[in-house]
């Protein structure tokens, strides 16, 4: 029974890694823009989409997809940003706040139709990374899960070290913290918002790449992720890049062990994605601001 | 933007209506999510198809067909809302829906608007059972096509069943008549058939943490019925294999929704698809009519695929609605519902009809032709209608 | 090298600024004084680009920035302190001072923006703070700090709201050290105070303003004899 309790925190701690990347892009776009990205699941959705073809048209490795897949959902959520979501810095938006939620919710909606029109339907599977399995004793791993893992765990340490060590890491957070002390040290806000937007919904991207050969693709691929990001980031504390990788392990373990200990196992599975909520619920009942958050902020 | 659409093409329709003489369908389906829209346009084209060879063969009663099919998204609201839209614009009948909740929704609407109704894909016993005047079906209920499953399920000699069932009407309608057959009767050897089966919602994506508490149980099943279409579907019969549970020497993988047949299956699943066991309404073995074979190059020059059970379906609905509206020479409701019950259609499926008889109460406004196979894939990338046919027996070659 | 033209800012109808005109040389140290209200912040925030002017012109080493934005005009070399300290509370104080490094116009190497950090750290004598938080400074140490970072961007004028305000005597008095030093280097300085006594003695040149007009306009011994400042204050 040991063993199978191993595999179930294996299979957790994974499927937290994915979580991960999402989320930390959302909490990115949100410390930075002080906006929820509505559309950051359909953003995934179309790294997923990208890097399928990618791989299959124009004849990728499947992790160079990834990457250049990721740079595709850059290319597009630079595009969204200076198009769509510029005008919040102007005067001309006075509720910047509803302006941003109605936008990417719009820009969600949107990509989700457009890709169903383009793409069709139908579930669709990017090549494995590398096929088959890896036995590791009595654990049995698909190897496409150990690259994701990989490859999660590479492009965290990349963005945690531009956001820590580098100097336009520093800006970054500057802008996060204070705007306006920023802009008058020389920093370009809107140059920052465009960066980390781009940054954040590129990562968003790169787990829907990275995730296509384990969960397949499809134009509503998004939806569910894009939920629990949201949970995630609230859970890990808005804005807080460190709170939202932890909460994502969390979230995965709680998540893969909850649908075990469950007291009816028949239902188990049912419940799987209450688990996630009821666990933001304990946590925001001890500590409103989420793990690591720090207190309310709010675009104005 | 949806609506505002659907507002023109009424406005349009309603134009038209003035200017040229044609006749209205109605058509229902899933075309984007939550909804298994990868079905839905599956049957929207076999709809769209019907239609345009009926006006290229002149129409009926010397008009012109007009189609109009809407969106349900898989929600019984957007379904009655559907139903409701399609008799404002002033269709003679509606055919299609795929799920059994929306399909739930939608024959309340048809019994208030007097709209007669064909479903073509929707399984649940209740859609029938419920013996509403304007309701026909060609899909199965349930309980007619999965009884002789569970008779398989105990011909073979299983003894510990588990399934994974999505929470869906359809699914928890499928598991419904499963633990019924295998909890009263035993198998063929005598024993009890121990089925246990757990819900997941159709958003689940990761399945492995059941799916290891499958392989822990002792003794460990030996079949699994994956009562999941779509995304879901596949993703269960890529995780139990990747976790080494099944299709294996001791555990068996049957998938059961329609999601199996199609093409995506290969692509999603690759090599852990061999030897995955699914079920269809249609096989070649049970007689490939020249109209089947029609059907199918015809369906595969035009839109490139394969068409499953589903488009049959739909594709057979169109034409059974069109023969019932010719038989009555009229386009009123009540004479169309008084041809539906007297036609006969030599469809792809067979000779459509629909039963008046009473009991059991699905079988009312029910076509009981629907006929149940058990194949097997035995080689990957296989078409399914090549695949090894495991039951009825006496079908065997 | 800067001139203030016929500057004008209103507020929905009340006028904060009005027709505001005057030049500031190069190496000059000026102090702008005025009673609560009289538009020496606006003015301020005017010429650092935080707000917009309603009309008139500011021109900057010949060239006209009003209307640029803030970061444009900090990249141009005016720099600015807040009354109320802006530092990046959740980064260390050596991470305060390389947000402006980014930024910087001239392009210089990581080794020189640190020791560039390291020597301001040193000369404004919070060194040994450098690996602190920010937000566990004192306000005191908070205020050397901003004035650290404003000097990372190396600008040639240094605009400071109230930087004598709240803090202790003693630190008052390094402050007003190191704004006479950083004046001995050769930095132009426009200095908004309250404290009219640290004023006076630091200033070369005096502004008064008054209801968002200038009133006064000339040595500091000056103003304490002229007629309407005395008037402006007492009134207040």
């Amino acid at each position: 029974m040991l063993e199978f309790y191993l595999a179930q925190v294996v299979n957790g701690l994974i499927v937290g890694l994915i979580y991960a990347l999402m989320a930390v892009g959302l909490s990115l776009i949100f410390s930075v823009l002080k906006i929820v990205n509505f559309a950051h699941g359909d953003c995934y959705m179309i790294g997923g989409f990208f890097s399928y073809y990618l791989a299959t048209l124009l004849g990728f490795h499947p992790i160079a997809a990834v990457f250049v897949g990721m740079l595709g959902v850059m290319a597009v959520g630079i595009l969204i940003h200076q198009l769509l979501l510029k005008p919040l810095y102007t005067p001309k938006v006075e509720r910047k706040g509803e302006y941003a939620i109605l936008m990417t919710f719009g820009i969600g909606i949107f990509l989700q139709n457009l890709a169903m029109a383009l793409f069709g339907p139908w579930t669709k599977r990017p090549p494995d990374f590398i096929p088959g399995v890896t036995k590791l004793g009595f654990l049995f791993i698909d190897n496409n899960r150990l690259v994701v893992a990989g490859v999660g765990i590479v492009i965290m340490l990349v963005l945690l070290y531009v956001i820590g060590r580098t100097f336009i890491g520093k800006a970054l957070r500057a802008v996060s913290q204070d705007r306006d002390a920023a802009a008058i040290v020389g920093v370009n806000p809107v140059r920052m918002n465009l960066l980390a937007f781009g940054i954040g919904v590129g990562l968003a991207g790169a787990a829907g790449a990275l995730i296509g050969p384990v969960f397949l693709i499809s134009p509503v691929m998004g939806i569910l992720p894009g939920v629990k990001s949201f949970v995630i980031i609230v859970l890990g504390g808005m804005g807080s890049i460190r709170g939202a990788i932890i909460a994502s392990i969390l979230l995965g373990l709680v998540e893969s062990l909850g649908s075990v200990f469950f007291l009816d196992p028949t239902r188990g599975l049912a419940y799987k994605n209450a688990f996630g909520v009821l666990l933001l619920a304990l946590v925001l009942l001890f500590k409103p601001t989420g793990l690591f958050g720090e207190k309310f902020v709010r675009l104005e | 933007m949806r609506k505002l659409f659907v507002v023109l093409a009424a406005l349009g329709l309603g134009f038209l209506g003035s200017a040229a003489e044609y006749i209205l369908i109605g058509g229902v389906a899933p075309l984007s999510a939550p909804g298994a829209a990868e079905s839905g346009h599956e049957m929207k084209l076999a709809m769209e198809m019907a239609v345009a060879e009926i006006n290229a063969a002149g129409g009926v009663l010397g008009k012109e067909i007009k189609l109009v099919v809407e969106d349900t998204r898989g929600l019984p609201e957007e379904g009655s809302a559907a139903m409701n839209r399609l008799a404002d614009m002033g269709v003679v009948g509606v055919v299609g829906e795929f799920h059994s909740a929306v399909a739930k929704a939608e024959i309340e609407v048809a019994k208030a608007r007097k709209l007669p109704f064909i479903i073509s894909e929707a399984w649940a016993d209740v859609l029938t059972a419920k013996q509403y005047k304007y309701v026909f079906r060609i899909a199965p209920a349930n309980s007619l096509f999965y009884t002789k499953v569970a008779d398989w399920i105990r011909a073979v000699g299983f003894k510990n069943v588990v399934a994974i069932v999505e929470n869906t009407d359809w699914g928890l309608g499928v598991n419904g008549v499963l633990e019924r057959e295998l909890g009263t009767k035993p198998n063929i050897y005598g024993e009890k058939v121990k089925y246990t089966y757990i819900v997941a919602e159709r958003t689940v994506t990761d399945f492995t943490p059941q799916l290891l508490r499958f392989k822990a149980m002792r003794p460990r099943p030996d079949l699994i019925m994956n009562i999941f279409t779509g995304t879901g579907e596949y993703l269960i019969v890529k995780q139990a294999a990747e976790i080494g549970l099944a299709p294996t020497r001791e555990t068996a993988m049957f998938a059961v929704g329609t999601s199996a047949l199609y093409p995506e299956f290969w692509e999603t699943v690759g090599d852990y698809g061999l030897f995955v066991i699914t079920k269809t309404g249609y096989h070649p073995i049970l007689g490939v009519t020249p109209a089947i074979k029609e059907f199918v190059s015809k369906f595969r020059e035009k839109y490139g695929r394969t068409p499953t059970f589903a488009a049959m379906e739909a594709y057979d609905s169109i034409y059974t609605l069109v023969k019932a509206i010719e038989m009555a020479k009229s386009t009123d409701p009540d004479d169309i519902v008084a041809a539906l019950e007297k036609v006969r259609h030599d469809g792809v499926l067979g000779t459509i009809y629909f039963s008046t008889e009473k009991e059991p109460a699905w079988m009312y406004h029910q076509w009981p032709g629907a006929k149940a196979v058990v194949i097997q894939y035995t080689e990957v990338g296989q078409k399914y209608t090549e695949a090894l046919l495991l039951w009825p027996a006496i079908l065997k070659p | 090298m800067l001139e203030v033209v016929d500057l004008v800012k209103d507020f929905g109808g009340i006028r904060a600024v009005n027709r505001l005109s005057f030049k500031v040389e190069e190496n000059e140290l000026l102090g702008i004084i005025g009673p609560n209200g009289s538009g020496k912040t606006t003015t301020i925030n005017l010429i650092s680009g935080v707000l917009k002017p309603t009309s008139g012109k500011i021109i900057f080493q010949g060239r006209r920035i009003d209307g640029l934005p803030p970061y444009e005009i900090a990249r141009r070399g005016i720099g600015r302190t807040f009354q109320v300290t802006q530092v990046f509370r959740r980064m260390t104080v050596l991470e305060n001072m390389f947000v402006p490094a980014y930024a910087s116009p001239q392009r210089r190497s990581d080794r020189e923006i640190r020791r560039k950090a390291m020597e301001i750290l040193s000369f404004l004598k919070i060194y040994h703070l450098r690996k602190e938080y920010a937000r566990n400074l004192s306000g005191g140490q908070q205020k050397l700090l901003e004035i650290g970072r404003v000097l990372m961007l190396d600008p040639k004028v240094i605009m400071m709201d109230e930087p004598f305000a709240g803090i202790h005597p003693k630190l008052k008095l390094e402050i007003h050290g190191y704004i006479r030093e950083m004046h001995r280097e050769g930095r132009t300085f426009i200095i908004i105070s309250h404290d009219l006594q640290t004023i006076f003695t630091l200033s070369q040149r005096l502004i008064v303003l008054s209801g968002g007009e200038k009133i006064y306009d000339g040595t500091p011994e000056g103003a304490k004899e002229d007629e309407r400042v005395v008037e402006a204050y007492l009134g207040e």
